[in-house]
């Protein structure tokens, strides 16, 4: 209930103040009291069956589950008694008798609750010598979906997502009691575009990627705060990486994985399933060399070649996908150089209620600022930013791109930039959001960032103009100021 | 003696119901104020049949009366609990009772819909009701303007699919509005949210039939045939080990060793008695020398058990505790819903436990592992049904403790004989 009155309460003796009707697992949070959960997912309805969240609070006879009980004033609330320690214990045991204990072999490990909690809270020794319940294992839910029964502690995170989330209700509880398992209704699959979560809000290793299985430890890897860059909503994502050759099994793979990051006036929890698995564009099919009608030179010699071809008519078309930064950078040095400019984007595609907006392109919101236009011209040589499709026919073209394409043998040069994993910088959302993507990894091969391309023209025309992302970043939100009137 | 129920059994058409001078009570009922109707339950100190023992006036006041929503009636004839078979009989020997009672709660209460939500296992009797509600619509007891009253009522019957978590009332909401029947987590109560987010009242069989007798006799007659807190009589279902297994109506508060030695004839072959399970498996067990005890919810909670459905269950000499064991935990292993983790978990862990006990694969320790079990599952779930499974196990263990030791040690049966 946001806009709710402010009150009190207290949790283990401490008064804490919060909004009415808050949520007690989620006000303790807040106040830096942890209780834990595993059935609870804050961007999730409460479902309360997985019982680790019990506390006590006084005049009630029995512990009741914190994420299911809204504050109320005056409450008195413990949240870590012996009895509730005890109880948390139990808990834990009570999973672990159905639990394949396969974790040298599970992707989950090292980011499991369940691990997690049984080292925090339990340590105990196995009292259970039954016979372990058999259940189905590996089901392909469709997509990049592999579900494993035993492992899975029924919390139905799943359900609930497919329920409230898509609406798409792919998935129910099937059988009961320890029977009980998560399963696909008769003749569906999940096809909805935002699976890849499944994966995610699944505390254990019952659902798994296809895409990310037994390819890497977890705990290999590095995470780097990033944004989305296939639509204009700029999803807050983390890139999971591994360079470490030691480690890395694959010989050109460094990016294993993308993670939702949470932003609540973003994208939430989620992201979609083109944001999460389309990153192989990072590693694979990248240009690595300056290219002269596919020749590969060096850098110098691209100096060089650059200075023969540019003309007097130029005109330079920026990207939907270069950063704030880098535009204003661009837009500075065609000012310099007199040269026209107009902006290349991705075409519009499909939008949903969740997360993703038509326009594919990170920052077009930014270029609009800067205004950059769409216009198409006529010069004698076209500078392109990463779309060779917008190039001009018959023209003197030179390119700076990403990834190989077709016919790279017709463009006079081109020169390999930097993915946005490679550099950091910031968007500008559809809201209008400024927000920072963070770099990752070096840029591969001898692939610079564009900003750095920018000095190298800048160079090759003598003109002095260093690019400092810092100082760039600056000059865009004086532009953005006057933009959004703050 | 005077009688509530019983003397209605076998007026089973509506004519027979009427003749025998039914629907009196839900006519004066209806010449009443539903206020004065819920007094006088309140009066009768009827408590509900169904095994929990909640005073029914009560739980008819939760509903809040000025409310815009359509409010339900839920007849729970689920009756699942191991041991019990009243709920069968009276559907079978006086629907009418039934009807007259659901009339009598929906005019109380302000409902102009019911339900009778009856166990699938109950099929045949499913069908009697169905033919008594026609007979009551085709009399205008049911339907539209109900004895010249601006009161209407429609009353259905939908069959359950026999799972026994269905009787807890949220589950049997849940499994009424068409969905997997899990219990829901409350508050909210069905008082206030229940069938549909509606205002719901939820009543076992047997409290309705007591209604009809407690607005024409009066619910302070009704309350003087019972006990202090405890009013009316009780339907006892007896089984097991006894020489005349069957249904018995006793007033609240008759010793359990009357019930048992005087009304059932005694225990089979003159043997000697061994235990007795009082309201139901989920009920503690007693042992011989605990029966001298009246059968009110109050005293069997003083004795640490329950009154529950009132479903005696008595065991004999030659019963193996172990396997009393294995039966009790096997059935609500199978019946928990799975939800909760401790029930999923921890029941079949106990039967388990139980069954390699009785095959003689038992366990130094095994005893205080379920009673550990046990007491880790109750009270920390979503339902009762983790305490019902829970409740039985402990007392088995504490009350038979020496002959389940002998039975781990010897690694055979030492009741049981070739």
């Amino acid at each position: 209930m946001p806009g709710g009155k402010r009150i009190k309460i207290i949790i283990d003796g401490r008064e804490v103040e919060t909004e009415a009707g808050t949520l007690l697992i989620k006000a303790a949070e807040d106040a830096g009291i942890y209780i834990p959960r595993l059935c609870y997912h804050e961007g999730l309805r409460p479902d309360g069956n997985c019982r680790m969240c019990l506390v006590e609070i006084e005049g009630l006879r029995k512990p009741v589950p914190s994420c299911m009980t809204p504050v109320r004033e005056g409450m008195v609330v413990r949240t870590n008694t012996p009895a509730l320690q005890e109880h948390r214990k139990k808990v834990l045991e009570f999973i672990l008798t159905s639990h394949p204990m396969d974790c040298p072999i599970c992707d989950q490990a090292g980011e499991c609750v369940l691990q997690d909690y049984y080292f925090t809270y339990d340590l105990e020794d196995r009292r259970y010598l039954e016979d372990r319940e058999r259940k189905p294992k590996r089901v392909h839910w469709g997509k990049n979906l592999i579900y494993d029964a035993e492992r899975c502690i029924l919390c139905r995170r799943c359900v609930r997502f497919l329920e409230d989330v898509t609406k798409t209700r792919e998935l129910g509880v099937f059988e009961r009691g320890i029977h009980s398992y998560i399963g696909l209704f008769d003749g569906r699959k999940i096809e909805n575009n935002y699976s890849g979560n499944l994966v995610d809000i699944c505390p254990v290793g019952a659902i798994t990627d296809l895409d990310f299985r037994f390819k890497m430890r977890v705990w290999f890897l590095d995470r780097t705060p990033s944004i989305c860059p296939f639509c204009g909503r700029g999803c807050n994502i983390e890139i999971h990486t591994n360079t470490d050759r030691l480690r890395n099994r694959f010989s050109s793979q460094r990016v294993f994985r993308i993670k939702p990051r949470k932003r609540p006036d973003v994208n939430g929890w989620w992201i979609c399933d083109e944001g999460r698995y389309s990153y192989k564009f990072i590693d694979e099919g990248r240009i690595l060399h300056p290219l002269s009608n596919g020749r590969k030179i060096t850098w110098e010699a691209a100096g060089k070649k650059l200075r023969e071809i540019i003309g007097k008519e130029v005109r330079v078309y920026l990207s939907a996908w270069m950063s704030n930064e880098e535009l204003i950078y661009w837009k500075r040095l065609a000012e310099l150089l007199q040269w026209k400019v107009s902006l290349v984007k991705r075409p519009d595609g499909d939008e949903d209620k969740l997360l993703r907006v038509k326009d594919k392109n990170p920052n077009t919101t930014g270029s609009k600022i800067l205004g950059i236009k769409e216009e198409r011209g006529n010069e004698e040589v076209s500078v392109v930013f990463h779309f060779p499709e917008f190039a001009p026919e018959h023209r003197i073209k030179i390119g700076i791109f990403t990834n190989e394409f077709p016919d790279m043998e017709r463009w006079e040069l081109i020169l390999p930039a930097a993915v946005f994993a490679e550099k950091e910088g910031h968007w500008t959302n559809f809201q209008g959001k400024l927000q920072k993507f963070q770099k990752a990894l070096e840029p591969l091969g001898e692939a610079r960032e564009e900003g750095k391309i920018g000095e190298f023209f800048a160079g090759a025309f003598g003109i002095e103009l260093p690019w400092e992302r810092q100082e760039m970043e600056r000059e865009f939100l004086k532009e953005y100021k006057k933009w959004s009137g703050s | 003696m005077s009688l509530v129920i019983t003397p209605w059994f076998g007026k089973v058409s509506i004519d027979d119901y009427i003749k025998a001078g039914g629907y009196q009570g839900a006519r004066k009922a209806l010449s009443m104020s539903p206020e004065e109707v819920i007094e006088e339950v309140k009066k009768s100190n009827l408590r509900g049949r169904g095994g929990a023992g909640f005073p029914t006036g009560l739980k008819w006041s939760f509903v809040p009366k000025e409310s815009t929503k359509p409010k339900y009636l839920c007849v729970n004839a689920d009756e699942g609990e191991p041991g019990t078979f009243k709920d069968k009989y009276i559907i079978k020997e006086a629907p009418h009772l039934l009807i007259e009672g659901v009339i009598i709660a929906s005019w109380a209460v302000g409902i102009n819909t019911a339900f009778v939500y009856i166990r699938g296992e109950y099929g045949k009797f499913a069908l009697l009701l169905e033919r008594a509600i026609e007979e009551a619509y085709e009399k205008g007891f049911l339907g539209k303007n109900i004895f010249g009253k601006d009161f209407s009522l429609d009353l259905f019957v939908h069959r359950g699919a026999g799972a026994y978590v269905c009787g807890e009332e949220t589950a049997l909401i849940e499994s009424l509005e068409g969905k997997r029947g899990n219990p829901r987590i409350r508050p909210p109560f069905p008082a206030t949210m229940g069938l549909y987010n509606c205002p719901t009242v939820v009543n076992n069989v047997e409290t309705l039939a007591n209604l009809p007798a407690i607005i024409t006799k009066g619910g302070e007659w009704f309350a003087s045939l019972g006990v202090e807190k405890s009013g009316g009589t009780k339907l006892f279902a007896v089984s097991g080990h006894v020489k005349k297994p069957g249904i018995y109506e006793l007033p609240m508060g008759t010793s359990l060793k009357t019930l048992i030695y005087e009304y059932a004839g005694g225990i089979r072959e003159n043997r000697r008695l061994k235990g007795v399970i009082p309201g139901g498996s989920s009920s503690p067990i007693l042992k011989p020398e605990e029966i001298d005890i009246p059968l009110d919810y109050d005293s069997l909670m003083k004795a640490g058990s329950m009154l529950g459905s009132g479903a005696v269950i008595v065991l004999d000499e030659t019963t193996c505790m172990a396997k009393v064991l294995q039966v009790i935990t096997r059935f609500y292993a199978h019946e928990s819903c799975g939800q909760c983790t401790p029930c999923r978990q921890g029941t079949p862990w106990m039967a388990k436990i139980a069954e390699r006990i009785v095959a003689g694969r038992g366990r130094d320790g095994d005893l205080d592992l379920l009673v550990d079990i046990a007491r880790s599952m109750m009270g920390k779930t979503i339902c009762p049904l983790a305490d019902a499974a829970a409740m039985p196990v402990i007392a088995i263990c504490e009350k038979y403790r020496d002959e389940l030791e002998e039975h781990i040690r010897e690694k055979r049966c030492p009741v049981e004989r070739e």
